[in-house]
């Protein structure tokens, strides 16, 4: 579980002592009727596609996704060993769940999903990323995007 | 990613992070989160469990329509796969010498896998696992040894087999019978097979190097905190 109380000393305390930056500017957008949400998943599971080149460190950029990119031609290129990879082995879903997303806009419970999905690296200082996450907003608002969901590892 | 949430935000696009860590939710304080009592690495839960997966989804993407900012939320159902499974058996490999032959016994496991989940995730050092076994074991020796990919550093290319080896045993190790705890496969992984041995061997000659950057691929990236010695 990732109660703190219940993890390998040193690994606890490496999460107690992350330093966490205040976000001073934020925005807040007014609440959406879920029906009305046109969804995008945002990992932090450093996926990449088999095909493409390895993440590197310090990378900063993000990859992107298909929605009908096969699920057996995206790999896990994260730096870190300290976390679970046993689900992600067996089960996409519990990393990147682009199908149970398809299934929430076939029901009609949202609008719909996204043509495009994205993933970042992890383990990177937020600061460093700001500038990605400047181009992904104009590419999820160009894409006509207004929700996303934040899937960090 | 909260940092990503805030700035979204900003953008007039709607966020909710699904958070694995709840203190860091708390610092950070994103414009809406929900918290998930799962295992780092599996911010959906259980695998193989597509109502627990939905439910967590949904509940996060409810919260799209709070007018509360900094909306924390907490997912009650727990893991059911955090419980070991008693009648999981890992793959039955004998002892080895080498890796290479420790890979070569998992192989109609690993398959087995392969062929019902229809996908692998091995593949990041985009070199076969028997290349990857054999520099595993030629580093182990100490022996001179030949760049099996030129456009990354060695130290780069070690990491990825290492993160291929690993993924190879996982996806062996689940090919059995039962639905096994992360613990019960990284016990198996790191306590009972050569490669964990080695790579936990690996580990300290890495710490001792004085070359900065071997140290810390030692200290870090090789033996996950929970099976370090």
């Amino acid at each position: 579980m990732a109660r703190l109380n219940e993890m390998a000393q040193a690994q606890r305390e490496g999460l107690e002592s992350l330093e966490c930056p205040v976000i001073s500017d934020t925005g807040f957008v007014s609440p959406r009727p879920l029906k009305q949400c046109r969804v995008a998943l945002i990992s932090s599971a450093g996926l990449m596609k088999r095909k493409d080149e390895n993440i590197p460190g310090g990378y900063t950029d993000y990859r992107v996704f298909d929605d009908t990119w096969p699920e057996r031609d995206i790999l896990m290129n994260h730096i870190s060993v300290n976390f679970d990879r046993t689900a992600f082995a067996e089960d996409i879903n519990t990393v990147f769940p682009r199908s149970i997303l398809r299934e929430l806009a076939e029901e009609g419970i949202i609008e719909s999903t996204a043509s495009e999905h994205y993933a970042f690296m992890g383990a990177t200082a937020p600061e460093k990323l700001r500038s990605s996450v400047e181009q992904l907003a104009n590419d999820l608002t160009s894409a006509n995007i207004n929700t996303v969901c934040l899937l960090p590892v | 990613m909260s940092a990503i949430a805030h700035w979204l935000e900003i953008a007039g696009i709607s966020t909710v992070v699904v958070g694995l860590v709840k203190l860091h939710l708390e610092k950070m304080l994103p414009p809406r989160a929900l918290w998930v009592p799962f295992e780092l690495g599996r911010p959906l839960g259980p695998p193989s469990n597509p109502q627990i997966q939905r439910a967590v989804l949904e509940q996060a993407l409810k919260l799209v329509e709070s007018s509360e900012r900094q909306t924390l939320a907490d997912f009650h159902l727990d893991d059911p796969r955090f419980i070991a499974d008693t009648d999981w058996q890992p793959p039955d490999t004998g002892t080895h010498q080498s890796v290479l032959s420790e890979c070569t016994a998992l192989k109609p496991h690993y398959q087995r896998g392969c062929v019902d989940k229809s996908r692998t995730t091995v593949g990041v050092a985009k070199v076969a696992i028997e290349e990857l076994a054999t520099l595993f074991d030629e580093v182990y020796a100490e022996n001179e040894f030949k760049p099996v990919r030129t456009d990354i550093s060695d130290r780069l290319m070690f990491r990825l087999a290492m993160d291929d080896l690993k993924s190879y045993y996982i996806e062996a190790a689940l090919a059995g019978r039962g639905n096994p705890s992360s613990r019960q496969i990284y016990d198996w992984l790191w306590q009972e097979t050569l490669l964990g041995s080695r790579l936990r061997e690996f580990r300290h000659r890495f710490m001792d190097s004085d070359n900065a950057k071997v140290k810390d691929l030692g200290t870090k990236f090789i033996v996950p905190h929970l099976w370090r010695d």
